[in-house]
């Protein structure tokens, strides 16, 4: 049958599709166990044989519910057109009609997770703009109609920066093959990873302790009468390896199958290995463009570059998406969409004043030390000096951020490089400025100096201890350039 | 000063924010803020009397000398830090956008241009109704919290400056 893809087509109420229910009935059983699955443990290990029984009754009562509730789910929801407003009716309780002006509709996204595909059927995410809160989701439908429904709703958003055709996408631009993935995951941020994987063990501890009481304390006191230094480095060693082995997951979850193919007005990207994600992200809607490496991904070139679309008012959630890039080739191909890199072609380069070293050194690094030393004195008495090391530590690094930090100004564009280890380069088109701060501590106002922040609707960028003469000209430089330019910058 | 820019963009003859002159905001906020300083320490002192009341730990001499002592010095502080911050407290507003300026152990000077703005409120709360005083707030799209908010305007000049600035963000728009 031949669906015509017109407005017409849509006004009828919709359901989704039947095998959805199969989704829905995940998702609720999901919220279930996530709440009430320490009871669960308790009871199985706690636990006289009789109670199992009974325990068998609620298990089935339970299911019972969770397929009722997503039946009901099921039943009552309905999608639909109506004049120049998407429609979703939702809710087996509390009613609600979300209802969407078409025109406000900023991205049709497409998700489907593995049960998704293995049911060949996937989850429509509509984006919206305006600062009311308004997510409109349809999680099962089939494939064909959701590409269809985004088809059509794209194809009424006044916003042609949005794909109307799948057909002009060209070749992916970039492709991570799997000795990409371990390349990333293998020079990823171990310690972070470390500090993730140790407050999760910590966490679970916690559950563990809240279902056993004082058990699990008494067990790991007991246990650490032959806590020696071989069981120390032991830990470590795991933890350590771990870790590494989490990082590579995490990368290989997040990016496998990554794709980015560049369409008529954006960005297309897609990846994951369990849920697949698709964004759109229009040109235009770039605010902000940074890429970075840590020490390590920066002696073997992979970077992390990462472009900002406006945050959203009513969900506060950041629009970012994150490119991993191994080529330092990407960099320069995906920034043409944008604006070029000015390193080579600035008008003016501009450093810190070097007095920041020893600033930062007194504060935050006085007080803190000052601080810690207070605390720590009626245990380690006079060894509670050795926290001044916190004062070389503050030193270094700000010495290293100043040396290694540059300002770049063109007529169109700023740019800054910052990192003390790693990189971190963050460009940005003039007409993105929102507003600004001029910052000045007292000690600043003394020398003549200044702190500039550049915000955009996304990220924004810092320009710490620099001279009030430079600062006043950025400031009227940029506000110049906002003001003067018709340019939207969205 | 290192050449800032190379083109033909008369840079000196471009509006400078370090030569406008910014307008003192209402004496009046600095007696609200007082008010407002008076009630949170008059809290603090009663929930340290409290603890002194519950806690036998704490009914020592030294104890409440020291807690007595500490009260004083940090109300009196604040007391300080207020009026040092109320005296920078200054705006203007120019053709194409507005500055505010605030804070004296950070002095931030704020500036968003009309073209940016995506909405604008009149905020009052009850101490500052009663001195005929409003907070105006202006909106960006911009990240953080950070929107410009100028309080300490007289109520009816927060509206007036609210309209204007409407009117001359819908022109802005008229024009892009």
């Amino acid at each position: 049958m031949l669906m015509k893809n017109s407005k017409d087509s849509w006004t009828i109420p919709q359901q989704q599709a039947v095998v959805g229910l199969i989704i829905f009935f995940y998702k609720t059983a999901i919220t279930v166990i996530k709440g009430v699955w320490p009871l669960f443990v308790v009871v199985i290990l706690r636990g006289k044989s009789n109670s199992k029984n009974e325990f068998l009754w609620v298990l089935i009562g339970i299911t019972i519910l969770v397929l009722l509730r997503s039946i009901l789910g099921f039943i009552f929801f309905r999608f639909y057109i109506d004049g120049n407003f998407l429609i979703i009716r939702k809710g087996v309780f509390k009613r609600q009609t979300l209802s969407i002006p078409l025109k406000s509709i900023q991205g049709v996204n497409i998700e489907q997770s593995l049960l998704h595909q293995v049911l060949n059927i996937a989850k429509l995410k509509i984006d919206t703009a305006g600062s009311e809160k308004m997510e409109a989701e349809i999680d099962a439908i089939s494939v064909r109609k959701a590409e269809k429904f985004k088809d059509f709703l794209t194809g009424q958003a006044p916003d042609t920066s949005l794909v109307k055709s799948t057909q002009m996408i060209s070749p992916p631009l970039i492709k991570l093959s799997v000795l990409d993935l371990i390349r990333l995951g293998a020079t990823s941020n171990h310690i972070q990873t470390f500090f993730i994987v140790l407050a999760f063990s910590v966490s679970f501890l916690h559950k563990l302790e809240e279902i056993f009481g004082d058990e699990v304390i008494n067990y790991l006191k007991k246990s650490s009468t032959w806590l020696s230094m071989k069981a120390v480095i032991v830990t470590g060693l795991a933890v350590l390896f771990v870790s590494v082995f989490v990082s590579i997951a995490r990368i290989v979850i997040r990016y496998f199958n990554f794709e980015l193919s560049e369409i008529p007005n954006g960005f297309r990207v897609r990846s994951g290995l369990v849920n697949t994600k698709q964004y759109l992200v229009p040109y235009k809607k770039i605010q902000l463009f940074s890429w970075k490496a840590n020490w390590l991904r920066r002696k073997v070139g992979l970077y992390t570059l990462e472009f900002q679309q406006p945050n959203r008012e009513a969900t506060g959630r950041k629009q970012r998406i994150k490119v991993p890039v191994t080529r330092q080739y990407f960099i320069g191909r995906l920034l043409t969409r944008y604006h070029d890199d000015i390193q080579q072609t600035a008008d003016s380069v501009h450093r810190i004043q070097p007095v920041y070293a020893f600033r930062r050194m007194l504060i935050p690094g006085l007080p803190v030390t000052v601080v810690l030393v207070l605390i720590f004195f009626p245990w380690l008495s006079w060894n509670a000096l050795y926290f001044s090391g916190y004062l070389m530590i503050q030193f270094v690094n700000a010495y290293f951020f100043s040396k290694y930090f540059r300002l770049y100004i063109s007529e169109k564009a700023i740019e800054v490089k910052q990192g003390i280890w790693g990189r971190e380069i963050r460009l940005m088109c003039w007409n993105k400025l929102q507003h600004f701060e001029l910052k000045q501590s007292i000690y600043q106002r003394s020398a003549n100096l200044a702190t500039v922040i550049l915000h955009t609707a996304g990220g924004s960028i810092k320009i710490p201890f620099i001279t009030l003469t430079l600062a006043h000209a950025i400031c009227n430089y940029a506000l110049y350039k906002t003001e003067e330019s018709t340019k939207s910058w969205m | 000063m290192m050449e800032f820019l190379n083109n033909s963009v008369p840079l000196d003859l471009l509006p400078k924010i370090e030569h406008t002159e910014l307008k003192k905001i209402s004496p009046d906020y600095l007696k609200v803020l007082r008010i407002e300083l008076m009630i949170s320490s008059a809290v603090v002192f009663l929930i340290a009397a409290v603890l002194i009341f519950f806690i036998a730990v704490l009914q020592k001499p030294i104890w409440i000398t020291v807690i007595a002592i500490s009260w004083l010095l940090l109300s009196l502080l604040q007391y300080f830090l207020q009026q040092k911050a109320f005296s920078a407290c200054a705006y203007a507003i120019r053709d194409k956008d507005i500055l505010y300026q605030s804070g004296w152990l950070i002095r931030i000077l704020r500036t968003c241009p009309f073209n940016r703005i995506q909405h604008s409120s009149v905020n009052s709360g009850p101490l500052e109704r009663k001195f005929n005083l409003s907070t105006l707030i202006l909106y960006t799209a911009g990240t953080d919290a950070s929107d410009v908010r100028i309080p300490g305007l007289q109520e009816s000049e927060a509206i007036a400056l609210k309209e204007w600035i409407n009117k001359k963000v819908v022109d802005e728009e008229q024009q892009g």
